[in-house]
């Protein structure tokens, strides 16, 4: 990617980067049924919440994740292979699904997730669902405030000589 | 497609640095010329995206280059680990045990890659060309700095470059100032040269095709810090903003976008006799009295090998069998720290300020081949939002947010490029899958020796030296040439020389054999220098081989 590129690259590769893992037989025909939606949303919402700026999903990032990962092979799997997971692991532990648990519980399963104990495609989802949540979480100008007002151009940064 | 109807001078192909300067050199003294260029032109305004949300893209193509294949798979040694490529939330960003490609970096375009460059404006420390007489290795330049410097203080008039008179690079004497006042140092590049003088080392003003002053039309600079996400300003001096605009202002020069050049004929009285290109699809047939070819060091070799006939049968130009040898890269290391004070060390010019003290090519202990070192958050691309939510801050929910503003503008970054010296196991070749066109793609074999890791290892030390001594805290990332193929410097591939069974061309960038073709780009240098950036050398050379055909045709 760069010298001059190569790191500035390295944001973009990884969200359009193809997936390779093994879909599990059972779950190879699951992109016909869709994502679930209400899960996947209240994931996000773990990730990135609300507070001074809004949370993923105020800024849609749910549905601009799926309309993302039906362009990427296995991305649709994987997020509903990691969303089941999700599911399954909120049920046990506190018997109702990942979307109808307090925050609390909610982030108590996502560190699960998070984890190297965790099997390893749900490493990839939390990893790889993370990283592209960001990306597109962060182009939004409504994610912007306390670091920079607008784009770059057209004011630039006429005070790029003051330390702070 | 009015332009295969008429007769000119002198056709061109590409239109970046080496073309441009070559069109506008020539126009200005009313020779009629045609540029013709695969990509397509750019409209800054319009097509950079700076004023924008998607502004943290990275450059914004409007045409993909032909795909270039990478042919070395060099295994990595286990006592080079400390050279690896990292970051902290992603560990090694190659995971095999072997060198990968992240590619070759360029835009096709009128314009070319200088539409996506930082503006980099340096001259060849003069001690850096004659690396075969002193050290034995690569080749002599065919001519000395000093026939070079009236050419280097023309190109650097056209493009407007800002640098401190007071203090030029260091070996490069100059006739004249700078035409444009050095910019002032940004709050990063402030505290960097704290952590460089620390080391009894200077860090001083790079010098830059950005206007410091309005000129021609064109603003001054405002500091957005995202030259290589293609400046919708227009203040950075690109070739299409400059050369190719006074170009065609003349009325001798025609542009033309979108057309491909697939082959060059010959006849047979050792002179080129027109071009086949490709506009739409369509196959057509150009006529030329006098052809320059411009397309960087990898298409130039490319179309010089693809163009083999009765009478070449190695290729164009290849009696010597040098063309697409000696391929030289860019050799970079990268480190990125955070440091503990809000800095805004997003904002200034992409590399306002750079450090020749080991530049000379014995200047780094025990290895041959200089090196500099600059400052690189705009290079490593940490401009914006986006790049520390999946680059710099690790965890996630409410904490991360709160760090994402803790630590925005919180980072220093540093980075070194070196010599890179030929070896028989990097060049330039033909591969056997083709283009859309029927055209072979490029394929680039690259070795790194012990002597050049050597020299990453070398930029490596200094580079964490540096942000340790400027305060910085935790390195986060680090990139490195050693595991990872990833250039924009190319070089070498149609060397120039006086002896015509070692090199592609003579002194003036014309064909040993083909009286009437030159060569200008990169692919003619014979030696890289110790990291200097080169495009002004470029244009300085098309600015000299256009003063030689002149005068030939005069
Ligand atoms: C991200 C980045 C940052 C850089 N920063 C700097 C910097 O700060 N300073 C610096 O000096 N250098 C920098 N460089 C390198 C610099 O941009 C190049 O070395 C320089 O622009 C090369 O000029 P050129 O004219 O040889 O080739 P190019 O700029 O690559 O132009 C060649 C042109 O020829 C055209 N072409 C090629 N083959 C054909 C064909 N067969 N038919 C028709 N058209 C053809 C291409 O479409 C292209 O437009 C940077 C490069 C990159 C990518
Ligand atoms: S820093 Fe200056 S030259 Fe670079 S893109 Fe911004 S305005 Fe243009």
């Amino acid at each position: 990617m760069y010298r001059r590129r190569f790191l500035g690259l390295l944001c973009e590769a990884a969200v359009i980067a193809p997936l390779v893992f093994q879909i599990r037989t059972a779950s190879a025909s699951l992109d016909k049924v869709g994502v679930n939606s209400e899960t996947l949303s209240a994931f996000l919402d773990v990730l990135i919440p609300k507070d001074e700026t809004p949370s993923a999903s105020e800024l849609n990032t749910h549905t601009k994740i799926i309309a993302h990962g039906y362009r990427i092979e296995n991305y649709i799997v994987l997020l509903q292979q990691g969303l089941a997971w999700l599911d399954r692991q909120s049920v046990t532990y506190f018997m109702k699904p990942y979307a109808a648990l307090s925050t609390r519980e909610q982030e108590r399963v996502t560190y699960l997730a998070s984890t190297p104990d965790a099997p390893s495609i749900v490493q990839l989802f939390f990893s790889r669902i993370k990283n592209d949540a960001l990306f597109i979480y962060y182009t939004q100008p409504e994610s912007w405030k306390g670091m920079i007002e607008s784009p770059p151009q057209p004011y630039g940064y006429p005070d790029f000589q003051e330390i702070g | 497609m009015g332009f295969l109807h008429e007769d000119y001078d002198v056709v061109i192909v590409g239109a970046g640095a080496g073309g441009g300067a070559m069109a506008w050199a020539l126009a200005q003294e009313n020779i009629k010329v045609l540029v013709l260029d695969a990509g397509p032109a750019y409209a800054p305004e319009v097509d950079f995206k700076l004023t924008t949300q998607h502004w943290e893209d990275s450059f914004p193509a409007k045409y993909k280059s032909p795909a270039v294949q990478f042919a070395s798979h060099q295994p990595l040694k286990k006592q080079y680990k400390g050279l690896r490529s990292w970051n902290h939330l992603r560990g090694l960003l190659n995971t095999s045990n072997e060198r990968i490609s992240f590619g070759y970096h360029r835009v096709q375009g009128i314009g070319g890659s200088s539409l996506h460059y930082s503006a980099e404006a340096h001259r060849m420390n003069p001690h850096a060309m004659k690396m075969h007489s002193r050290f034995g290795v690569a080749a002599d330049w065919p001519l000395t700095y000093e026939e070079l410097e009236p050419f280097y203080a023309q190109a650097e008039e056209v493009m407007g470059v800002a640098g401190n008179s007071a203090h030029p690079p260091r070996s490069r004497w100059r006739s004249t100032p700078f035409p444009q006042k050095a910019h002032p140092l940004c709050a990063h590049s402030q505290i960097l040269s704290r952590g460089f003088n620390q080391l009894g080392l200077n860090l001083e003003h790079n010098s830059l095709a950005i206007l410091s002053t309005p000129t021609d039309g064109r603003p001054s600079c405002n500091y957005c810090g995202c030259c290589l996400k293609g400046c919708s300003r227009m203040d950075k001096g690109t070739v299409d903003l400059t050369y190719i605009k006074h170009a065609v202002a003349t009325g001798f020069c025609t542009v033309v976008p979108n057309v491909s050049v697939k082959r060059i004929e010959t006849g047979d009285k050792d002179k080129v006799t027109g071009v086949q290109l490709v506009h739409e699809g369509k196959e057509m047939h150009l006529r030329c009295d006098l052809l320059v070819v411009a397309g960087g060091a990898i298409e130039t070799p490319r179309l010089l090998l693809a163009s083999k006939s009765a009478q070449s049968p190695d290729g164009l130009c290849n009696e010597s069998g040098q063309v697409g040898k000696n391929f030289m890269e860019t050799l970079l290391w990268t480190s990125s720290c955070f440091y503990p004070q809000a800095l805004g060390s997003y904002k200034g010019t992409a590399v306002d300020a750079i450090c020749w003290d080991f530049n000379d090519p014995d200047a780094i202990p025990g290895v041959i081949g200089g090196c500099r070192f600059s400052t690189s958050v705009a290079e490593s691309d940490l401009l914006g939002p986006r790049a520390y939510a999946t680059r710099v801050v690790d965890g996630w929910g409410l904490d991360h947010k709160k760090k994402m503003r803790a630590l925005f503008g919180s980072v220093l970054s540093v980075s070194g490029i070196c010599e890179s010296l030929p070896h028989e196991k990097s060049f330039v070749s033909l591969s056997i899958d083709k283009d859309e066109s029927g055209m072979p793609l490029p394929v680039i074999s690259s070795y790194l020796d012990e002597e050049a890791i050597n020299r990453i290892a070398f930029m490596s030390d200094k580079c964490r030296e540096v942000l340790s001594a400027a305060g910085g805290g935790e390195i986060f990332e680090e990139f490195s040439s050693y595991d990872i193929f990833s250039s924009t410097h190319v070089f070498g591939t149609c060397r120039m020389g006086n002896d015509r069974g070692r090199s592609v061309v003579n002194r003036f960038c014309q064909s040993h054999r083909w009286a009437n073709l030159y060569l200008v780009d990169a692919s003619v240098f014979p030696s890289s220098g110790g990291g200097e950036s080169p495009s002004l050398t470029i244009q300085a050379l098309a600015i000299r081989a256009a003063k030689h055909i002149i005068n030939r045709s005069g």
